[in-house]
């Protein structure tokens, strides 16, 4: 199969897969960062909200809508894979190899996958710092 | 059978390398390239050993006095600055040129005048750092400049050649990163696809790619240093509302990636010697695709863990902790893949696999304290002191370095055609092996009982001179191993055993042509099926078409030089590319370069400014399109023969992925700005600081409208284009022209009616530099439509689709101006009104 | 003496490794600072100070012999890590081992290259029969086993983060650093000292850190990790002492040519003692006694000595380099360098850039007679 027999949308499809979690780890960090960096120096850290930090919530928040993200994008990666492993077409020859494309969702799976892991070990530390930074 | 010699001679002498002087300085093939790359960063090499050997007499024993503080600060500072810049950066580039095309199954790598000009830029900055060396003004402050001590008030024209040195050594890289990306991308070989590529290619698609953006935010660090510096900018400058914590993370957000800039090629390197020695293919190929991915990605999430002491918040620092430990499962699945390959294959211990296994000792441990340095309470001890230098030396000889020599032991017979000696080569494994660990284990131990690094003596009463005795003394075993490859490199080039093509049984590419290869590389382009093409080298089952146009391209075509470009993704034939061939252009564009960072340099600005020009009219004359290479593609006939076209566009073109590739690096430059006026601005209690007013918005609106609302314009005149119509074209394209030129000259009026200096606070620095940057984007758009206005008028219709290519070029980067100028307009004018 | 008057400390020093013995100076710095404090009238602090010189000879500056909780803590992480980090080594080096263990029947290299090199060279190697490890290995050893181990030590970690975080403190100490030196500054008492950090033992101690130049970092490993001095803000960090002793700390931090010899006494004592040294540090210090002292005094105000260092209470008030009010106490001279003794003192002043080449001292021409007496007036200020 070459790339030009898929259909635009599961081209788009396929590169969210692959790097969504990516993406999603990325937002992530920088956005766990600068929340917490500018947060707790100007002083947003001292501001509670139902007996949690104001700051702790934003990390919350952010980290469960990364892990989403990143979730989704290794079930995208997953069902294309699962759709295109077995036809080989003229390409891949070579029966224990994928085409291209399954290639990559396989890819996709294992790296949104090991990102949405990642996410969640990042997220660990909001754990320790509910109440003070 | 005649005309088969004609034809192979005149397709060897169009391809030759350029002999004596000064044709030598013309070369843009990537061969003679690679090699000098290769050979300049072992020289390179070289110096920063016998730097280290200096540091390391003066270590050997407390209070010593064979040197002073200032000798060592420039040589920790030199050596630092050469081994990362000059040597293993370049070295992996100039493998990378030199191999990648072979290995892929092409002819030449992407954009050839473009490796010729990193070349010299990367000889010129060499030599720029070392020039400090004649005037006594030898760079002082650290390989990591840190502000504030790298600032005018601190430190003079020494860190003025670090910054400038470095510069252009950045520009290099970034060459060679465009350059790797774009080669990978178009010109594998016909069937390799990307679950194919070697692993080498995909180290360094990613190693490319990480480039693009690690080395511009460096690049945009060191110049505005070099603004606080030469401009009295206040940038990193604390008492005028600056941010020395900035610098540090700029300077990080390049720095920790650098590390697996250099890490990831040697991995691939080690990846294709195992399999190799293993003789059967690597285990889990997709997982160390993978691994390559995530490393990729979260070395640029790790930067802070070099600030741990800076002061930051615990809760921010914890973060990086958690990205900094959970990199090491990437690390961890490349060394079990490994692990995997060899299991029971009864590997034969040949130097190759024996640095392989060197690395795999030497980094497992390195990769194990990079996991300690990552616990924040552990690292407040060990920061900044010699457990670090250990750490990073078992991470950066152990994983860098023994990959690099086991490289130039496993692909010095294909580059010469001739073998290393076994016998030196195994003295050599082991000195280097056994010198490397008594220099730097002791390290870990000096780290714990207190020695910070950086420090020219150390006094009696650390009671450290026995840990140090050793260091040293194993220093120079490590130092003789290293030699005694460098002259077993420089011997076996005239009297080591003749090679053959493959002499250690590899499964790509490379091993399928001569030693040392033709200068064309490939002859005819393999087709590849599978992961291991040499060990498999027929497909019966390639499609007609395919075999058809590697059946006519078969040593074609003979007086020009060109390759195939294949698609990014599933590597089928889509065009031809054409190669340019000798020139002196890209030598004077860097001497050119040169000449306007020795006028920084100097704070002779017109010297600069007649650099600058030169460099300009250089490219200018470069990228010029030339009627000549017109007319001989439009008349070679290839296009009928193979059914694929010679004047490739879009995505089918080196050229548009070229643009591509640079809008990706001013793309980051821009983001680098935007990062630094937020991190100023999240810090600053007042905003605009010093009293400035909010800015006025008026000019800048009527500016940043003219300028969007031009793009759609050209994307229309684009179109057009592309259904032959010329007039509609001309006009679409006229708005860019119209556009990009009042925008240009409304940001001059905006700046010259400012009613502040850029040296009165960060805030005015920001506002000038942001201002500067989206107006040289514009401008520069605005030439490339000139050049396109130029050309349309001056063709005829039917030679429209030609200029196809370089509008959509002029699109392209129009919309990446447009979309720069908007960002910087938002984050200049509407954003102090909304945050 | 000071055996008996301070058992901790004692203790303390013999826990050292029996190997380090008393470095050759100790025993003269042991008398110097003696006679200093003796001179003001304070027995137990000489005590201290005799601890102080002997204990610094075997208390050596190393995070694996804390001193204080914080290092402590640490220090237990820090033998963790390196027991999980060596497990993984070895565990990993005998699998690469086992990996290549057989030998291949094959000849080596050179025979295989010059065969290699005949006319078949293109054919490939006989391969090697599939690898019986495949990507579950793969992801089992390199990916989960991995995962689990860094998330304990992650959990770990942000745990000990949590535990090292600046306790409630009743001293807060000021400290700039400068190049190549560190300014002391109790703002409660209005205390000025320089490169020597008196603290009370057994309580920990805030310090409010900055940098009056470029970046410095203090580092005391036996009480606690590194903080950064910067120019931009102030960084907040603590001390603690379990007891009385003296520590060595150093910057860490690249500032400039002297990062090298740019170091720190800490002087932890009993509470009562720590409260005397206050007392006594706030006063001024004595009138110069003798004919040459008074000399001694007129060469510091005549060639400008006072320009840049301040003495409590005098027309002195420079503050560019050392802040130099009961110098006479100090345990060192120049950031740790050398112990102040008047010999030491005398090579120092009269060429500043000999021991410590590109310090920021300037040179004074002084003859013998003002060299003898400014070494006397400094050395009775205490």
């Amino acid at each position: 199969m070459t790339a030009h027999d898929r259909t635009g949308i599961e081209q788009r499809r396929l590169w969210f897969g692959l790097l969504g979690g990516g993406i999603a780890w990325t937002g992530q960090l920088i956005a766990a960062s600068f929340i917490s960096e500018w947060g707790c120096f100007s002083g947003l850290g001292d501001r509670h909200v139902g007996g949690l930090m104001m700051i702790t919530w934003l990390l919350i928040g952010v980290s469960l809508a990364m892990a989403a993200l990143a979730a989704v994008a290794t079930v995208v990666a997953a069902r294309l894979h699962a759709r295109w492993r077995t036809d080989g077409g003229p390409g891949s020859v070579d029966s224990p190899y994928d085409s291209s494309e399954a290639f990559l969702a396989k890819a996709g799976v294992i790296a949104s996958g090991l990102f949405l892991f990642i996410i969640v070990a990042q997220s660990i530390p909001i754990v320790f710092f509910l109440r003070g930074c | 059978m005649a005309s088969a010699w004609d034809a192979l001679e005149r397709l060897e002498r169009t391809w030759s390398p350029a002999r004596g002087f000064p044709n030598v300085l013309a070369e843009v093939n990537n061969q003679p390239l690679g090699r000098r790359y290769m050979l300049t960063a072992l020289t390179f090499f070289l110096i920063g050993g016998v730097l280290a050997i200096l540091m390391r007499v003066q270590l050997a024993v407390s209070e010593n006095t064979f040197l002073g503080p200032q000798a060592f600060n420039e040589l920790f500072t030199m050596h630092g600055s050469t081994m990362m810049f000059l040597f293993a950066v370049p070295f992996l580039e100039g493998l990378a040129l030199y191999v990648l095309p072979m290995m892929i199954g092409a002819r030449d790598v992407a954009f050839p005048r473009l490796t010729a000009y990193g070349y010299w830029v990367y000889v010129f900055g060499g030599l720029v750092f070392y020039a400090s060396y004649l005037i006594g003004a030898v760079p002082d402050a650290g390989w990591f400049g840190y502000t504030p001590l790298s600032t005018q008030r601190f430190t003079g024209v020494s860190t003025d050649f670090w910054l400038l040195g470095l510069s252009l050594v950045e520009v290099a890289g970034l060459t060679a990163g465009v350059e790797i990306v774009v080669t990978i991308l178009k010109f594998r070989a016909p069937g390799m696809t990307l679950a194919r590529m070697p692993l080498f290619a995909w180290a360094l698609l990613i190693v490319g790619i990480m480039i693009l953006f690690a080395f511009t935010v460096l690049l945009t660090a060191t110049l505005l240093l070099e603004c606080d510096r030469a401009l009295e900018t206040r940038f990193f400058d604390a008492d005028r509302g600056g941010s020395n914590l900035l610098w540090q993370h700029l300077f990080w957000f390049f720095g920790h990636p650098e590390v697996y800039i250099m890490f990831l090629p040697a991995t691939g390197i080690i990846s294709m010697i195992v399999p190799t020695f293993a003789r059967r293919p690597a285990v889990g190929y997709s997982l160390i695709v993978v691994a390559l991915m995530v490393t990729g990605f979260v070395s640029f999430g790790l930067w802070v863990h070099h600030m741990f002491t800076a002061g930051l918040p615990s809760l921010s620092k914890s973060f990086f902790t958690a990205s900094s430990l959970m990199i090491a499962i990437a690390s961890g699945v490349q060394v079990f893949a490994w692990i995997a390959t060899l299991w029971g294959s009864g590997p034969r211990l040949a130097t190759p696999l024996l640095y392989v296994l060197g690395f795999l000792f030497l980094f497992v441990l390195g990769g194990l304290t990079g996991v300690m340095v990552a616990v924040v309470p552990f690292d407040l001890q060990v920061h900044d002191s010699y457990f670090i230098v250990a750490h990073f030396h078992y991470v950066l000889i152990g994983g860098v370095l023994f990959p690099i020599l086991g490289g130039i032991c496993y692909w010095y017979p294909k580059v010469t055609g001739r073998l290393l000696s076994r016998r030196l080569g195994l003295w050599s494994w082991g000195l280097t092996f056994l010198g490397f660990n008594a220099t730097f284990f002791p390290m870990h131990i000096m780290g714990f009982l207190g020695l910070p690094r950086r420090v020219y003596t150390y006094q009696r009463d650390l009671q450290l001179d026995g840990y140090n005795l050793v260091s040293t003394a194993g220093a120079f075993v490590l130092g003789l191993g290293s030699l005694l490859l460098l002259i077993d490199v420089v011997i076996s080039r005239r009297r080591g055993r003749l090679a053959g093509d493959s002499p250690w049984g590899g499964d790509s590419l490379e091993w399928t042509v001569t030693s040392p290869p033709p200068p064309y590389t490939h002859h005819t382009f393999p087709i590849v099926a599978s992961r291991t093409p040499a060990w498999a080298p027929s497909d019966d089952a390639a499609d007609e078409r395919t075999k058809r146009i590697v059946e006519e391209l078969a040593g074609e075509p003979r007086d020009w030089r060109a390759t195939l470009v294949t698609d990014a993704v599933d590597a089928s034939p889509q065009a031809i590319q054409y190669l340019p061939g000798s020139t002196y252009l890209p030598f004077w564009t860097a001497v050119a370069s040169m000449t306007a960072a020795i006028g920084i340099l100097s704070r002779a600005y017109i010297l600069s400014a007649f650099g600058g020009a030169a460099t300009i009219i250089a490219l200018v004359l470069w990228l010029r399109p030339k009627q000549r290479i017109v007319r001989l593609l439009r008349r070679s006939g290839l296009a009928e023969r193979t059914g694929l076209t010679v004047f490739p566009t879009g995505t089918l073109s080196t050229a548009w992925w070229g643009t591509l590739g640079l809008t990706t690096i001013a793309g980051s430059s821009v983001g680098a700005l935007l990062y630094s006026y937020f991190y100023i601005r999240l810090f600053s209690e007042q905003w605009p600081q010093g009293g400035i007013g909010l800015p006025d918005w008026r000019l800048a609106t009527l500016a940043i409208g003219l300028l969007t609302t031009s793009v759609p314009a050209v994307g229309w005149g684009l179109r057009q284009l592309r259904r032959g119509r010329r007039w509609p074209t001309k006009a679409g394209f006229s708005a860019g022209l119209v556009g990009g030129g009042a925008y240009v000259v409304l940001q001059l009026v905006e700046l010259s009616r400012l009613g502040f200096s850029p040296s009165e606070s960060a805030y005015a620095s920001l506002f000038y530099v942001l201002n500067v940057a989206a107006l040289l984007l514009a401008a520069t758009g605005w030439a490339l439509h000139l050049a396109v206005q130029i050309r349309l008028w001056r063709i005829a219709d039917e030679a429209l689709p030609e200029a196809t290519l370089q509008l959509e070029i002029a699109a392209l980067y129009w919309t990446f101006a447009a979309a720069a100028g908007l960002a910087l307009y938002a984050t200049l004018y509407l954003s102090p009104r909304i945050l | 003496m000071w055996h008996r008057r301070f058992p901790a400390g004692s203790e303390r020093s013999e826990r050292g490794s029996p190997a380090q013995s008393a470095t050759p100076t100790s025993g003269r710095r042991h008398g110097i600072a003696a006679r200093g404090l003796r001179a003001r009238g304070f027995s137990g602090l000489a005590g201290l100070a005799i601890l102080a010189a002997g204990c610094h000879a075997d208390n050596r500056q190393s995070m694996l012999h804390p001193g204080g909780s914080a290092a402590a803590e640490i220090a237990w992480l820090t033998w963790f890590l390196i027991a999980v980090c060596g497990g993984v080594f070895v565990a990993v080096m005998a699998l690469t081992a086992a990996a290549v263990w057989r030998r291949s029947e094959t000849a080596d290299a050179g025979e295989s290259a010059e065969s290699a090199a005949d006319s078949e060279s293109r054919k490939p190697p006989p391969a090697s029969p599939v690898s019986p490890l495949g990507a579950g290995f793969i992801i089992v050893a390199g990916a989960v086993i991995p995962a689990l181990i860094l998330t304990v030590i992650l959990v770990l970690s942000v745990k000990a983060q949590v535990a090292l975080a600046p306790p409630e403190s009743d001293i807060t100490i000021r400290v700039v650093g400068h190049q190549f030196w560190w300014e002391v500054e109790y703002p409660e008492t209005g205390i000025v000292t320089a490169n020597e950090l008196i603290i009370p033992a057994g309580e920990p101690v805030r310090l409010e850190l900055s940098a009056a130049d470029v970046i410095h970092s203090l580092w005391a490993p036996n009480l606690n990790g590194k903080t950064d001095l910067l120019p931009d803000k102030v960084n907040i960090a603590w001390l603690e002492s379990d007891s009385p002793g003296v520590y060595r700390a150093q910057c860490a931090e690249y500032c400039g040519v002297q990062h090298a010899l740019m170091a720190l006494r800490i002087v932890a004592l009993p509470r009562d003692e720590y409260d005397a040294w206050s007392e006594t540090s706030q006063a001024s210090d004595p009138e110069p006694a003798t004919e040459p002292q008074r000399r001694g005094r007129d060469v510091y105000f005549r060639t400008g000595c006072h320009n840049c260092h301040a003495i409590a209470h005098t027309a002195a008030t420079g503050r560019r380099g050392p802040d130099l009010t009961h110098f006479g106490s100090r345990l060192t001279i120049a950031a740790g360098v050398v112990p102040n003794t008047p010999e030491n003192l005398r090579e120092w002043i009269a060429n500043p850039q000999g021991m410590k080449p590109g310090n920021l001292m300037p040179h004074t021409e002084l003859t013998r007679d003002e060299l003898d007496a400014l070494v006397d007036y400094l050395m009775s200020l205490d």
